[in-house]
């Protein structure tokens, strides 16, 4: 069972419907969803500690942040997918000067703006997906316009990708 | 009945493991992985979309039963309306830019893809750099007088608002769409195909 679980593809519905349990699991155990915000602000606090030589106290929220860092490493490895990668294979297309500046550069601001965004909205994006499902309206507001607003400039880019590919 | 709270080492415990399970599953769906989003705003792999749809299909009416018998305890954030909308518009632009959201990120570097820290290391530094813009946000954000009170409406989700009727047309709107999504999606990407995404 464990190979076969390794080995194969998980489908999205199957995937969606492990979420929406798994969303609703947390509540059940745990009271509260995880993923929160803090969580990743704990984890830079606790980075500092083990910096200046304290042992950090884990909670809950960091230690889910870890969960997902070992779960995806173990599926990776396990399901022989696990490959070191210094660039996206779209970026190394289009050449050296790409991948090297302005790749990593775009990589640096894209993670800057998408926790920016969460942290002006309130949360993060896991809270906000769990939040959905209790048919809170402005959750709703806040998933359609990313998700438009992303086809839009997804679209804008990769027009400008192809145009250059044909010239 | 209640939600069982864990605390001290039981709750350490489960939430390891939820997260083992959650950083599992969005590699082996392929959601850690940048290719999958990047696709998805071209319609090439519904992937994330279909994830999305289906976990809110199955997730409204198990929500529904679970809270009305006290078994979950709906809890939504302290959330405002211009926030949430200047917060989306800078979200949306940041992963058309690099295709990941913070939990996507971390499976996808766990996963080989050190490119990810890139993206990990801008997130990180939104921290102190939204603390130091704080004030600004209060003046021209959270300040700003709110077109409705959000928190009403997500204090008075539409479960409980008598419109029960969404129990049902919600989930079924959202499979309709998916199955849509999966018809329109080229045969040869995501959805259990066979190609290795990177």
């Amino acid at each position: 069972m464990w190979n076969k679980l390794t080995s194969g593809h998980m489908s999205p519905w199957t995937t969606g419907i492990l979420m929406a349990l798994l969303f609703m699991l947390s509540l059940y155990l745990l009271n509260e969803p995880l993923g929160v915000l803090s969580s990743y602000q704990l984890l830079i606090t606790e980075a500092q500690e083990i910096y200046n030589g304290y042992t950090p106290q884990l909670d809950g929220q960091e230690l889910f942040i870890i969960g997902v860092f070992l779960g995806a490493l173990i599926a990776a490895i396990s399901g022989k997918n696990f490959k070191l990668l210094l660039f996206p294979e779209e970026h190394m297309s289009k050449g050296p000067s790409y991948y090297l500046t302005i790749g990593p550069v775009l990589s640096f601001l894209g993670g800057f703006l998408v926790m920016a965004g969460l942290i002006i909205a309130g949360n993060t994006f896991f809270k906000l997906w769990s939040d959905s499902l209790g048919l809170y309206m402005i959750v709703a507001v806040f998933i359609i316009i990313v998700f438009v607003e992303s086809v839009v400039i997804g679209t804008i880019l990769t027009i400008k990708v192809e145009d250059k590919k044909d010239k | 009945m209640q939600p069982l709270a864990l605390t001290g080492n039981p709750r350490l415990f489960v939430s390891l493991i939820l997260g083992f399970i959650f950083g599992f599953i969005l590699l082996k769906s392929g959601l850690a992985y940048r290719k999958t989003l990047i696709d998805q705003f071209s319609f090439k792999d519904n992937t994330f979309a279909i994830v999305f749809l289906v976990s809110v299909a199955v997730g409204v009416p198990i929500f529904y039963f679970t809270s009305k018998y006290n078994i979950i305890q709906l809890n939504p954030g302290n959330y405002q309306f211009w926030a949430i909308v200047i917060g989306a518009i800078i979200t949306g632009l940041g992963v058309a830019f690099c295709g990941h959201i913070p939990i996507t990120a971390i499976a996808s570097l766990a996963s080989g893809k050190l490119y990810s820290l890139w993206i990990l290391l801008g997130m990180l530094a939104a921290f102190p750099i939204m603390k130091m813009a704080n004030p600004i946000l209060n003046d021209y954000i959270y300040s700003k007088t709110e077109p409705m009170n959000v928190n009403a409406l997500a204090q008075n989700s539409l479960f409980f608002q008598g419109k029960t009727i969404m129990l049902y047309v919600i989930p079924i709107t959202c499979l309709v769409i998916a199955l849509f999504l999966r018809l329109i999606q080229p045969s040869s990407s995501g959805s259990g195909g066979s190609s290795k995404k990177k």
